[in-house]
């Protein structure tokens, strides 16, 4: 009998033997049954397999649990004081206090200090120098003098470097006070949590909207503007000016980010708005006045001009605008008929830079003998010493409010106090932690979603090393080591945000799944509907020969 | 500084030049005159040279003469890398894709595939330590689609100190420019010495702008020009930032063309000769000129025109693609010599990767004779990745014209490398041909050493390196229609699901015969499932 039986013999079968009649339908059914398991059992999953978007197995689980995990700063204070059992006592009512804040778990360690010490330091400033102010980052002295009145009015003084000077009578509350307000801005800490978690329910605080949002490095550009070089001549040495005062301060900065300091000259670059004349008055020279809502309109035609090609670094900028002798001086007003504070004639404009006024002096611009351009001397004390002070709010250093019969040693000539750039270490780490984790989130999430984005071994390695990073750095907080921590949320913040921002993510995300359909249906729907519907041929056959087998067996 | 010659056909050029003298490792972090943005550029990128030209229309050197600063029709950009750079491929990328950014042109679309190494005609033009050059430092590629419009003309003025509120930029309006024949902006950096003895080195950008007006297209009736004609308003007065500022105005064809006269009278008038050639410049020192209301420059003829017989420079080339269809063809490049010597030039080809030449096809005709080339230096390219360059020293006969032929194929490209509207057909680069000339008619390049129009007079050299290029060319690929992919998909699987039906009918399933009572056909049970629910009505009925 031939295994491929033509029409004609099939027609001739019909009536022909019953075995021969079986024969035949199981080869069909045998090619039936081979069809399916080429197409569906070995062709679907093999077509599955081959378009399958490219994805290294990801720790889901690891960046989901991120979430439970507590951000805690543990931080060592050392309470030194004459008599152990007040020390002792100040540290229970402290510990009493700090046991509610979430976000910090303060470890007391009670000492007690040898009166000498204190007794032959002639001023605070010796103190400061002396071996007992050296600490660990992260960590603070609560140092009793008990003759702190010679020195200072104030009940506390916090010092330059990790120390908090007390005087004897000074109440547990106020410590506490300057330990949360000052030391520990806790409150800036969760307002900026709470900000990154949820931006839309609760805001930044001040201090928060003015500091830059954290990167690995940041260009410092210094512009001097000279809106009329026919009329002003500026013979400054600008760099020498950066070298002399900027330099320094962000050396300082430099285990937080990289800094580079670049300055620029612009000349015909005019005031965008027209500055309105105060007529000379008795006590009131003639002047002209910049009000204080129309400096935004200042920076806009800036920008043009302050850009880089190059960097991809935030670019925090400084301007000195030199109005020529005819608009001048040029004063900003906070509000109608008041000038800004202090006669400082800069402003700040957060997350971005600062601009100063420089005026010409009145007696160059008086004296006719004086031809133009007039030679305008740079104040630089002045200009560099508000630029600093701008660059410290950018920075993230916040203007701290006053506490009552409380007060600080002024400022050295490197522009931070030791435990200012804890605080900001402390700012940056809570950041980067959380704007990884929030990262490694919103990756995961997406993926979930969109089954286009392509995961390579290169992401997927930044991927790991951002979540196991996040994990050291909570890990490191837990241990109270801040630098070693810093360093972590650093990695983990760099890692995630080049994972997320990888371009090979996209790679396929353009090739949407409904004109993957329109090209495999001509194919599959033709193909699929006849090997389907045999699989009914295929059941009915399949149940007939198990009905058989039954009759055989009961015969 | 601007430098206006007239003469035969009206043409005016415009030459800008800024310099700055920083030098030591941190040059470019603190700028002053020198522009912030594109210093940051070349500091980043480790830029030894850097030669940006961006042109719109074609130099005629056979009726124009020789241009101040030479330029490829469309974006042109080669830049010599400092000895210390590795990478150099990756950095060039970087640094294209940097100065489009800047000036808003597509050199972002450079990259290795390409650009060219060539290893004679490109020589740095600056201050050199090491005198052994290494060509790999060295990348060269034109964009000749590119088209330059005021996008170009704007980021261009902004590089200037005075941008284009004050000094010659103000000239430069858009309207008035893109009117021209022939426009061309140019950013060029080089070190250069800051004194004689070359003890120290600082850095020169030259901004230049070329252009040329042909007055009777502009709809005017005589040939008479004046600033306000050409850029449409007069100059109000020099750029405080600037050391000098200068006007010259090319009147040596007073004495033998059509003389004519200026408004207002020149400063100064300079006589140069240079390379056996006289030339007559009537100068204006804009900065000793007292500013009460706009200048304005007019020339005004005493005759009408008169068309004499055009003498052409001593060298020039034109191009040319031969051969039918669209699988064969060649380039043809004339070089005509009209030197009563012979002369020594370096031919520079540059074919794109999908234009493949054969060099056994290279053949050197000059009057009949075949000519062998001195020196050949051939790279060949590589599909998408890197161009065909070829260099040819040759030494071309005393008059004559000298044919270079060379022949290529055309090649099917992937279907997503074409550009959109790829009927428009593809462009080739202009070749560039390097000579040393022993005379200085019709020449005005810069000298070597100086940076201004001003130290070109009296520079007579013993000879004046000139670089042609020629016209761009553009050919018409094999082009397919764009659908087919999509189409063939769809027809390949309707006609293999075709295929199956029957196949996997044959195979699975057998025709019987069937008495009609028991075939329950579909439309059967249909029919019997619609009408169960009548028959109880009817019998109602």
């Amino acid at each position: 009998m031939s295994s491929h039986p033509s029409t004609t013999e099939e027609i001739k079968t019909v009536g022909d033997l019953p075995v021969e009649k079986i024969d035949k339908t199981d080869y069909r059914i045998y090619a039936a049954i081979s069809y399916f398991v080429i197409l569906i059992v070995i062709g679907l999953p093999l077509w599955w397999k081959t378009t399958e978007v490219y994805r290294v197995p990801l720790p889901y689980t690891r960046i989901a649990a991120l979430n439970e995990s507590d951000f805690v700063l543990v931080t060592n204070v050392t309470i030194a004081s004459l008599d152990i059992d007040r020390g002792k006592q100040l540290a229970s009512d402290l510990d009493n206090f700090f046991k509610t804040s979430k976000l910090f778990k303060v470890h007391f360690v009670v000492t007690q200090v040898q009166k000498q010490i204190l007794a032959s330091a002639q001023s605070i400033q010796a103190l400061e120098l002396s071996s007992v102010s050296r600490r660990q980052a992260g960590d603070i002295l609560l140092l009793e003098v008990p003759g702190l009145p010679r020195f200072t009015p104030s009940q506390v003084l916090v010092g330059r470097r990790r120390i908090v000077y007390f005087a004897t009578d000074t109440s547990s509350v106020k410590l506490t006070e300057v330990l949360q307000q000052w030391l520990f801005q806790e409150e800036t800490l969760q307002r900026m949590i709470s900000s990154m978690v949820s931006p839309t329910k609760s805001e930044l605080d001040l201090a928060g909207r003015r500091r830059m949002p954290t990167a690995s490095a940041y260009d410092v550009m210094v512009t001097i503007v000279n809106p009329d070089p026919e009329k002003v001549q500026l013979n400054w040495d600008l760099q020498e000016a950066i070298e002399n005062f900027l330099s320094p301060f962000l050396r300082n900065l430099a285990p937080l980010a990289d800094y580079n300091v670049k300055s620029q000259w612009l000349y015909f670059v005019p005031l965008q708005v027209q500055p309105k004349l105060v007529p000379e008055q008795p006590g009131i020279r003639k002047h002209f006045a910049l009000s204080e809502e129309l400096l935004p309109h200042i920076i806009t035609p800036l920008e043009k001009k302050l850009a880089s090609h190059v960097s991809q670094n935030p670019c925090l900028n400084f301007v000195v605008y030199v109005p020529p002798c005819s608009e001048s001086p040029l004063y900003i007003y906070r509000q109608e008929g008041v000038i800004l504070r202090g006669g400082v004639n800069a402003f700040l404009s957060p997350r971005w830079g600062g601009i100063i006024i420089h005026n010409p002096p009145q007696d160059i611009c008086d004296n006719t003998t004086v031809v133009e351009p007039k030679p305008v001397e740079a104040d630089w004390s002045k200009i560099m010493g508000t630029f600093l002070a701008q660059l410290r709010l950018l920075v993230g250093v916040p203007e701290l409010d006053d506490i009552p019969r409380v007060s600080m040693l002024p400022l050295a000539a490197s522009g931070m106090r030791q435990w200012e750039l804890d605080s900001l270490y402390r700012v940056r780490i809570m950041e980067q932690l959380t704007s990884a984790m929030l990262t490694l989130q919103s990756l995961s999430q997406l993926l979930g979603e969109i089954s286009n984005i392509v995961i390579d071994d290169e992401v997927g390695d930044s991927i790991q090393e951002a979540v196991s990073a996040v994990e050291r750095g909570i890990e490191l907080l837990h241990q109270g080591n801040l630098l070693a921590a810093f360093e972590a949320s650093k990695q983990a913040f760099l890692s995630a945000e080049a994972a997320f921002t990888d371009p090979s993510l996209l790679a396929l995300l353009y090739f949407p799944d409904d004109q993957k359909y329109a090209v495999y249906i001509p194919l599959f729907l033709p193909v699929m509907i006849p090997v389907l519907m045999s699989l009914k041929n295929i059941y009915l056959w399949a149940a007939s020969k198990v009905r058989h087998k039954g009759k055989e067996k009961v015969d | 500084m601007v430098y206006s010659k007239n003469d035969w056909n009206k043409l005016l050029k415009m030459f800008t030049t800024v310099w700055d003298a920083p030098s030591g490792p941190q040059m470019f972090q603190h700028c002053h005159l020198f522009p912030r943005a594109l210093g940051e550029v070349a500091g980043r990128h480790n830029v030894q040279e850097l030669h940006v030209t961006l042109t719109e229309g074609l130099w005629r050197y056979e009726y124009w003469g020789f241009p101040v600063s030479d330029a490829a029709p469309g974006a042109e950009l080669w830049t010599w890398f400092r000895n210390d750079t590795k990478d150099v491929d990756n950095i060039w990328k970087k640094l294209t894709g940097a100065l489009s950014g800047l000036l808003c042109a597509s050199l972002n679309f450079i990259g290795t595939p390409n650009s060219l190494s060539p290893e004679y005609s490109f020589r740095p033009t600056g201050v050199v330590k090491n005198s052994n050059l290494n060509s790999s430092f060295v990348r060269y590629a034109t964009l000749p689609r590119e088209i330059v419009c005021t996008e170009n003309l704007t980021p261009w003025k902004k590089l200037l100190p005075c941008d284009s509120k004050k000094g010659f930029a103000s000239l430069l309006n858009a309207g008035h420019i893109h009117n021209t024949n022939y426009h061309s902006l140019g950013l060029h950096i080089r070190p250069v010495c800051k004194d004689a003895k070359c003890t120290e080195v600082s850095i020169e950008l030259r901004q230049t702008v070329s252009l040329v007006y042909d007055m009777m297209i502009l709809g005017f009736q005589n040939q008479d020009w004046s600033l306000r004609k050409l850029f449409g308003l007069g100059l109000s007065g020099p750029c405080p930032l600037a050391t000098s500022s200068f006007i010259y105005v090319d009147v040596t064809s007073n004495e033998t063309g059509t003389p004519y006269q200026l408004q207002p009278e020149p400063t100064e008038v300079i006589t140069s000769i240079r390379g056996g050639y006289e030339s007559k410049f009537k100068v204006y020192n804009i900065q000793k000129m007292s500013f009460t209301h706009m200048l304005n420059i007019v020339a005004t003829y005493s005759t009408p025109k008169v068309y004499a017989v055009n003498v052409p420079p001593v060298l020039y080339a034109s191009r040319y693609i031969v051969g039918y269809g669209q699988e064969r063809g060649g380039i043809v490049t004339k070089i005509h010599n009209n030197h009563w010597k012979h002369l020594d030039i370096i031919y520079l080809e540059n074919i794109p990767w999908f234009l493949p030449i054969y060099l056994h096809t290279l053949r050197v005709v000059a009057g009949g004779k075949e000519i062998t080339p001195i020196l050949k230096k051939y790279v060949p390219g590589k599909e998408r990745s890197r161009p065909y360059s070829l260099e040819v020293l040759l030494r071309i006969p005393a008059r004559s014209v000298t044919e270079i032929y060379i022949e290529f194929d055309y090649v099917f490209l992937k279907w997503q490398e074409y550009p959109p509207d790829a009927n428009h057909g593809f462009y080739i680069g202009s070749a560039i041909i390097s000579a040393y000339l022993p005379v200085g008619k019709n020449y005005m390049g810069l000298p070597q050493a100086g940076p201004t129009i001003y130290s070109s007079f009296n520079a007579s050299r013993e000879g004046f390196l000139l670089q042609l290029r020629t016209e761009s060319l553009i050919i018409t690929l094999p082009t397919p229609d764009f659908s087919m992919p999509y189409n063939v998909i769809c027809l390949a699987c309707t006609v293999v699901a075709l295929a199956f039906g029957p196949l996997h009918n044959i195979t699975t399933k057998r025709l019987c015969m069937k008495d009609g009572n028991s075939c329950n056909g579909l439309l059967i049970r249909l029919k019997s499932m619609l009408f169960k629910g009548r028959k109880p009505q009817a019998q109602a009925h």
